[in-house]
């Protein structure tokens, strides 16, 4: 087993390890853990790659310790959100060794190869442009949404999200906001509801929905 | 130094993380065959897979069984002091059942009685009876699993106080795996059954139980 249980907050005994296997026995773990395997490789597109994370993430489910089935997500739902989480983080870590990189060059533009033209600047410009417009929109709408429902803790969420508190992460949200860790985990799945929306619909209806109140 | 995410790029990742809970609850919805479906057109070997989480959950049923087996060693000393422990109760619930319902508790995972008798690297204590100097047929491995899984289900049964069919169960699980019969854990689980029958069933107790 790795060293990755950074969430352990305390020491956990012989009897809640043993009352945690025995509850996680009582799960569909087969089902899960192919859930997870095509999860992991919808994003990885590596078969070798999606079942090391599919088996990484059941591991940490495990020594963490601390899942309830009763509270938290499914077992399938939790194993596709461990993986997802370490993927972006293997990501950041990349793109951060990426700007280490760049800088030790001191100028990363300086090949032919690599200078945009003029036209490829100006329409990247654009595309910036329009990404932004369209990413205000879809804030704009969400929080709308949060705040028709009187969701106060989303609100605060998508805040802090957009001043740099890690999204995904409710303990980092709750110390942020000082407030109960709980609250922020319990958002998630309204918030979901609230996303899965805002990327159905599309930019059109959302405008005619607010135009009519 | 790491730099911060700026808005336009934290939003971004929260939008895809939100299409990937779409994806998500999609494969989560699917049923056994679809899933079988869904990785064997991606290319994976379905049976692969199954493997991964078949060791995965024997792992955890020897770790179950491996502490349930300390649990009920931590036990045994302290009521093996008492005096009145030698002695065999007659109706009261004590010394026997409470000695076969933590053996009982020991092996519900049914890891356990895979891990003693396909020893693989389980630090539980070897059984007692010497190999045979033949080696036997090692059944297949999924009749390996099916008896693991009937031997569960036997002690859950044992642990219910179900004798009738806990020791079907072990009879059924003999037939795929015999070898598994060795086990301690199965042993003592079949006695008890065997016994808690009898006692059930009154005076006429003695009488030769079916097996």
């Amino acid at each position: 087993m790795s060293e990755k249980d950074d969430t352990i907050r305390h020491e956990i005994s012989a009897a809640e390890r043993l009352r945690f296997e025995e509850m996680l026995l009582r799960q569909d773990t087969a089902t899960a853990l192919r859930v997870a395997v095509g999860y992991a490789f919808k994003r990885t597109k590596s078969k070798v790659m999606a079942r090391h994370l599919a088996n990484d993430a059941f591991t940490l489910v495990w020594e963490r310790c601390s899942w309830d089935p009763e509270k938290g997500p499914a077992l399938p739902v939790l194993l596709c959100g461990i993986i997802r989480s370490e993927l972006n983080h293997e990501k950041e870590s990349g793109e951060t060794r990426e700007e280490h990189e760049q800088e030790s060059l001191a100028d990363p533009g300086t090949s032919p190869d690599v200078i945009p033209t003029p036209e490829a600047l100006v329409l990247a410009v654009e595309e910036k442009h329009e990404d932004d417009v369209a990413a205000a929109a879809d804030q704009e709408w969400l929080r709308s949404a949060f705040e028709k429902a009187g969701d106060e803790v989303n609100l605060l969420w998508l805040k802090l999200a957009l001043e740099g508190v890690p999204h995904d992460d409710p303990a980092a949200m709750a110390k942020a906001a000082s407030r109960d860790v709980n609250d922020f985990y319990r958002a998630q799945e309204r918030r979901k509801r609230h996303l899965k929306r805002m990327l159905t619909l599309d930019r059109g209806r959302r405008d005619d929905e607010e135009e009519n109140g | 130094m790491p730099s911060k995410p700026t808005p336009g790029e934290v939003w971004k990742q929260i939008v895809r993380d939100a299409r990937d809970d779409e994806e998500i609850e999609k494969l989560a919805a699917m049923t056994g065959p679809e899933l079988d479906e869904e990785l064997a057109d991606a290319g994976f070997d379905v049976d692969e897979v199954r493997a991964d989480a078949n060791a995965l959950r024997e792992k955890l049923e020897r770790s179950v069984a491996e502490r349930k087996a300390k649990e009920a060693a931590a036990r045994v000393p302290v009521r093996s002091t008492r005096p009145q422990a030698v002695r065999p109760p007659p109706r009261r619930m004590p010394p026997m059942v409470w000695f076969v319902a933590a053996t009982v508790g020991a092996a519900a995972a049914g890891g356990l009685v895979y891990a003693l008798t396909h020893p693989g690297g389980t630090p539980v204590p070897a059984p007692p009876a010497p190999p045979s100097s033949v080696p036997a047929h090692e059944p297949a491995p999924e009749d390996l699993i099916a008896a693991s899984d009937l031997r569960r289900r036997a002690f859950g049964d044992c642990a219910s106080r179900r004798w009738a069919e806990c020791l079907a169960g072990l009879d059924d699980a003999r037939k795929l795996d015999p070898a598994g019969e060795r086990s301690p854990a199965v042993q003592m689980t079949r006695q008890q059954a065997e016994h808690q029958l009898a006692v059930d069933a009154g005076p006429e107790g003695d009488k030769p139980k079916p097996r």
